[in-house]
Formats: C-alpha cells, structure tokens, sequence
C-alpha cells in the first residue's frame, strides 16, 4: 500500500494565432514547432506506455485556443507543408554531413523523427490530434482539464464579474464540444486566483483547479496540511497547490535537470548557423532566421563553445534525472506521511511545451519516470486529482490567496509599465460586450453573427499572452498589434450593431480571420440570469 | 504632500519634515510607519473630514459611438471613470479617465478654480465607510497610477476628484473595491471539513486525523522570494534569441 500520490500536470497552451491573410507568418510556427517537438513526442510516449501495458495516471491541461488550432483545417494544412519542408530540409542535412558521422547520425534522427511526425498527424490521426487525446483520456490514462477560454488573467478582470464568467463558461463549453464529456477540473490561466472565481467555476460544474504554493500556504483559516492536500472553497470546488521542490528540479535554470551539460543545446540551430543560401528556403519567406528545430549540439558547457550532442549519453541522463527525482519524492513523500500521519498529495503541474520544445530530452524523462514510479518503487502512486477527491473525499474547508505562478507569485508580471495600458480598453470592451448582450435578448441573423464575433474579440483581446510577451520584451510589436485589431475589431462591431448597420462582407471577413469558438453565443454575457 | 513623494525621501528627511509637524515620534520608527504619522498630521491640519467629501454623481460614463476609421485606440472613451487592480499585497493599480464636463462640475460645486485633479485612496478595512483615506496630487484627466498601500489583507477605494485649496474635495467618479491578498500566513486555525457530491455538501466533520503539517515546512515554503517563479508562455520567452 503506497505512502502517498504523486500528481503530475502538464499545462498545454498556446494564443490564437492564425493568419489566413498571410502565406506565411512568422508566429504561426509555435504551433507547429510544439506539435513536432512536444504534442507528437507527448502522443508518442503515451501510446508506447499503453503498449507496454504500463499504468499511469496523467492530468493535462489543453487550453480551448490550443484546440481550436489543432482542429482548424488551415493549420493543419499549413503543418503539413511545414512538416514537408523539414522532411526535404533533413534529407538536404543527411547528404551535407556525409562525411561528418557525429552531425550525420543526428540529422537523420531528425529525419526519421520529421517522417514519423508526418505520419502520425496524417495518417494515424487524420490531422486532428485532439483525437488522440481524446482516446488516452477515454482509456483511463489521462484526465484532461480545461482552461479559461483564450487563457485570459482573470485576476485583472475581477471587478466585471461577467466577463470572468463567460471567460470560464465558453472553457467548459469549449471542452464539451472537444471532448465529449463535461470538464472536471480547469487550469485557471497562470494560476491566477482571487477568492470569488471559484464561483463560476462552481456554476460551469467544474470540481477543482491549481493555485501557486502561497495561494494554499496563506489560506483562510491556515490548511492544516499545507500544500499537500486539497482544500475546499466555500463554493465546493476543491483547489490543489503547486509543491515547490518538486517543481524547482524541472523548472528551474540553475538547478533544474535542463541544463545538463549532456542534453541538447536549445540555441544552436542549423537556422541560425548555416548558410544563407543554403537554408533560406527553410526560415521565414523574409529572410528572417528561425529555429528549424535541427540542433547538432550539447549544451556542453557554460562557453559558446558547443560539441555534438550525444543521444545515447542524453538518454542516460535523463533516466539518472528521472531516478533522482523518484528518489526525492520517495524520501519526500515518506517523510510527509510519517509527519502528517495521512498519505499525502504532491502537485507538480509544468508547462508541456517545455517537454520536447525546451527541454529536447523531457518527454524521455517522463517516460522513464512513469516507468519506474510504477515498477521500481512502492512509496507513492500516480494519481489525478478526480483520483484523490474519490479517495479522500473529506477536505477542509479554507479560502485560498490571491495568487498566480508569475514572477513574485502576484498580478505584476501582467500589471506594469509595459502593459497596463491594456486595461482601459479591455474592460471597457467587456463592459460594451454586457451592454449588448442585454440589450440584444433574441438578436437573429445579421446582428446575432455581428454579437458572436464580437465575443470572439473580446475574448481573444483578453488573452494573458499578449501582456506577458509586452513584459518579456519578444515579440512586442505583434502582441500590441493583437491586442490593437482585436479591440478594434471588437468596437467597430459595437458602433455597427448600435447603429444597426452592420457590415456584412467585413464581418465575413473578420469570420474567417478569428473563427475559433464555432458555436460562441453572445448571451453568454448576459450573467447567471441569461 | 503625498505618500508617494514622501516615500520617496530618506529617513532623515522625513524626521525633519516631522519635526515640523510638531510630531512627536520614537527614535525608533520605521520610515513606513513616519510616511503615516505625517500624512495623518497633515490630514488632520487640513481639517478635512468625511462631511466635506461631496457625493457621487449618479451618471455613468457616457457612450458615444466612435466614427471610425478604426485604425488607433482612442486615449479615452470621453466619460468619468476610474478602476481599481490588485498588483500585490502591497501596491494597487487604478486608471482613471475624467471628461472636461467632470472637470468642470467638479470645479463648479467646489466653487474654486485652482481646485486640484486628486486620488482619494480610501481604506474600508477597519471602519468599513469613509473616514480613512489619504490623498494623491495626479496631473492628467487620462491618467493611471501605482499606489503603494503598505501591508497586504486590506480593502481599498478610490476616487478621482477634485481637491479645493481649502480641503474639500469633490468626487467625480469612484472606483469598485479592491482587496490585496494577505501576504502571510493566517492566523486563524479553525477547521472545518467537508465531503461534496454533486455539488453539494453531503458531510461535514470539525475535524479530520491527521497531524498538523510541522510550522518548519510551512515556514520553508513560506520564502517565496526564492521562489522559481514561472508563468506559461514557454514559446514567448524563447521567440528571439
């Protein structure tokens, strides 16, 4: 009989971004370069460890504009074409490094792994890998999770308790439509909580959600077992918190396992070191370098200068780095039970797009972790948090803290002098949305198509992304850009509805530009009364 | 004076703007806890009582239809309007828009027009109304605003108005509430457990077995400034090299 539970949690999202007024756009490729190198290795390593009969327990999060990308026809196209492209560009790399075996061998992992992504996505899958999530969840191994719906800061929207509302209504919906099943838990968008919020979650039939350590830690009345069980809000909706040591080995810079010396190096990338004639038909159409995601070297050392990169020595330290973490949530998870006299539970939610993407060695890592936690160790089970609640359904009580998992654990990675600006304009957009939804009960054609897409860009303006690439500084000039066309967008709509002029063939044309959220109804804004 | 100008001066500095004040202080004092002592004095100076603060206009802002084309956020929506975000437990954020008719209102019930555009930061938390708050000089009709509220766990308001050279001040819009988040640990131990289904609480219980996780494992975590902070946008961060 296990000690305890290990909850792991992967965190998959990406903003709406696509462009069918582009052939090609620079910003489009996230999505592809996190199918290639984390989706595809994610749905890979579940499938082998259903083959081999290995039992796992999984909780994953897929934001609701991740999955309107992944089931949106352009994009898939588009991948295809992309994933073509890296298919002819490792073929270019096998003949070039002939007669150097060290990249050799390395550009045809690649290659075998562009043909296998291809396959997949095409062939195995149908283009939509939604469906493979579905059926892992369906089987039993996973349990997926909802988000808000384009993964707004609902901290910073609190004070219009009906744009909070929808935000969380059109995730659960969203789900359902996805999954086929009603949502049993949600990633509140960067673990932003304010006491309150877990009302509409209640009202959506959400039963928990993640905060960050502090959130828990500072709790009303104080947890009597600290992050390492779930409290109750009083609204009934359970909320799980982040554990710190484990969350620290894989996220942190200095310590974590990323930056081992034998693992790949993230930077060095054939798009940036090759030669220009010879790669420009493979970065961005201006001559742009980018990632192609062919990368020859370790990290090697703390110098630019970089060696090879070894796979069979990566494996290996990943299956140590997988150990060593084994061990220290036996040891930690032993020492917890002994202490709280009950088994406890271990959160450890990360950002999936750090498997694979960032971190090249991540999905192997997981997949010697879930291996060994299921044979080589008897302290604690994997488990999701719908596991625990059926397990030990009697929680306490408590309100949590404001919190969120940015930068000082509060609202400020989101809130300050490169992004405030944004709040003016995005409450006020919610405050006109409420307005016409109110005074548009039973609006029908024209102006029914002319509320929805206003909903839809109202939404994709409140999206956390924007702010938080202002704040980091990449990219800038495209998510001011976002968050300019869309309340714009949004507020031409509103003077047309008003004046009951709408514009049909530019409203076709924003359609078709922001078409997530097929079966959005406006009246979602209407509050709990609508 | 404002908390913000007086937060900026070094402790010597502010012994000696106190000692002006006729205030008298312990050696001892932090400059946060001098930063209070003198903004009350000075608000008790101006006499300024809750009685003075004129009351709210009941009209919301008004929405005028933009003409187009579109292409460029307007500075404003043209209403009076101030809201009030929580940064952490010691700032909030509040960004205001007042409209030339709010200005001149403003001045017209004051009866002074050297009247100054002014924050009023309301604290609710120990009074629940009116009768706490301090003040900040602002410059711009279309304005935002950090304001540093010192420890966290308490309830704010603001209002933007108009102050009169002889401390009455005139409201022009108000702001919702805000609550920073404690920033500590809670005192409170009492215990309450549930067992929900379907949404419901279908047990209850005061107590649970268990022990009490040790104070050292809380006080351990408790360090979040050592915090690995993260935040998702993995592909944001690592856009550019």
């Amino acid at each position: 009989m296990e000690q305890g539970y290990l909850s792991l949690v992967l965190h998959c999202h990406l903003p709406f971004i696509r462009h069918p007024e582009h052939i090609e756009f620079l910003e489009e490729d996230w999505l592809f370069e996190a199918i290639t190198e984390t989706y595809i290795p994610l749905i890979q390593l579940f499938e082998r460890l259903i083959t081999d009969r290995v039992p796992f327990r999984i909780t994953l999060s897929v934001t609701p504009t991740l999955a309107a990308m992944l089931v949106d026809p352009l994009l898939q196209e588009r991948y295809l074409r992309h994933i073509h492209l890296l298919i002819e560009l490792s073929e270019k790399e096998i003949r070039r490094t002939e007669h150097e075996p060290a990249f050799n061998r390395l550009a045809r992992m690649y290659h075998s792994h562009f043909l296998e992504c291809r396959r997949l996505f095409e062939d195995r899958y149908g283009r939509n890998l939604l469906t493979a999530f579905r059926a892992f969840q369906n089987e039993g191994h996973l349990e997926i999770i909802t988000c808000a719906a384009t993964h707004g800061f609902l901290p910073l929207m609190a004070m219009i308790p009906a744009a909070v509302r929808a935000q969380v209504q059109v995730g659960a919906q969203e789900y359902a439509r996805h999954f086929g099943r009603p949502a049993r838990g949600i990633w509140l968008p960067e673990c932003g909580y304010y006491p309150g919020v877990d009302e509409f979650l209640a009202e959506a039939r959400i039963r928990y959600f993640f905060i960050d350590t502090h959130g828990l830690l500072h709790a009303k009345p104080r947890p009597k077992f600290g992050v390492y069980a779930p409290i109750y809000c009083r609204s009934r909706v359970a909320a799980f918190a982040r554990d710190i040591e484990s969350s620290k080995q894989v996220w942190s810079a200095a310590e974590g396992y990323p930056g081992d010396y034998e693992y790949r190096d993230f930077y060095r990338d054939i798009g940036f070191d090759l030669d220009f004639d010879y790669i420009k038909s493979y970065i961005h159409e201006d001559g742009i370098r980018i990632h192609t995601g062919m990368k020859y070297c370790r990290i090697t050392g703390k110098t630019d200068r970089k060696e090879p990169y070894v796979p069979e020595r990566a494996t290996q330290k990943a299956a140590e780095h997988a150990g060593n973490f084994m061990f220290n949530r036996e040891q930690q998870i032993g020492y917890l039970a002994g202490s709280i006299k009950r088994p406890p539970i271990v959160v450890a939610p990360y950002d999936a797009e750090l498997f694979g993407h960032w971190w090249f060695e991540g999905p192997q890592w997981l997949d010697f972790l879930i291996r060994k936690s299921a044979y080589d160790q008897k302290v604690y089970r994997l488990v999701t948090p719908s596991d625990y609640l059926q397990m030990h359904p009697m929680v306490q009580v408590s309100t949590p803290s404001a919190s969120s998992w940015g930068y000082k654990g509060y609202n400020e990675v989101w809130l300050e002098g490169s992004n405030d600006w944004i709040y003016r304009y995005l409450h006020e957009a919610a405050e006109r949305m409420i307005e016409l939804a109110a005074r548009y009960p039973n609006a029908t054609g024209l102006i029914q198509r002319a509320l929805n897409q206003a909903g839809r860009e109202l939404l994709l303006a409140q999206s956390s992304d924007w702010a938080f690439i202002m704040k980091t500084g990449t990219a800038v000039p495209y998510a001011t850009k976002r968050t300019h066309d869309h309340v714009l967008r949004f507020t031409r709509l509103y003077d047309e509805i008003g004046r009951q002029e709408v514009n049909e063939g530019w409203l076709k044309e924003i359609e078709n530009k922001d078409n997530l959220f097929p079966g959005l109804d406006y009246r979602v804004w209407r509050g709990s009364g609508g | 004076m404002n908390k913000e100008t007086l937060m900026k001066k070094k402790i010597n500095e502010l012994r000696n703007i106190a000692r002006d004040l006729s205030i008298k202080f312990p050696a001892t004092l932090k400059k946060s806890e001098l930063v209070l002592v003198i903004l009350d004095k000075i608000a008790a100076k101006e006499e300024i009582s809750p009685a003075a603060v004129i009351p709210l206009p009941a009209a919301g802002p008004q929405r005028v239809p933009s003409p187009g084309p579109y292409d460029a956020l307007p500075a404003g929506y043209g209403g009076n309007r101030i809201r009030a975000l929580v940064r952490d437990p010691a700032w909030i954020f509040v960004y205001w828009e007042m409209s030339t008719e709010g200005f001149s209102e403003g001045h017209r019930r004051l009866r002074d027009p050297e009247a100054r555009l002014t924050l009023r930061i309301f604290d609710l938390t120990a009074m629940q109304d009116l009768s706490v708050f301090f003040d900040i000089e602002v410059y711009h009709q279309i304005g935002n605003w950090y304001i540093d509220v010192g420890q966290g766990g308490r309830t704010y308001l603001a209002d933007i108005g108009l102050k009169s050279r002889n401390g009455s001040f005139a409201t022009v819009a108000r702001s919702n509430p805000v609550t920073t988040p404690p920033g500590r640990l809670s005192e409170d131990l009492s215990e309450e457990w549930w067992i929900v289904e379907n949404g419901k609480t279908a047990q209850n219980a005061v107590s649970e077995p268990g022990s009490r996780l040790p104070q050292e494992v809380f006080a351990r975590q408790e360090h979040i400034d050592q915090m690995e902070w993260v935040s998702s946008g993995v592909f944001a961060r690592l856009a550019q090299r």
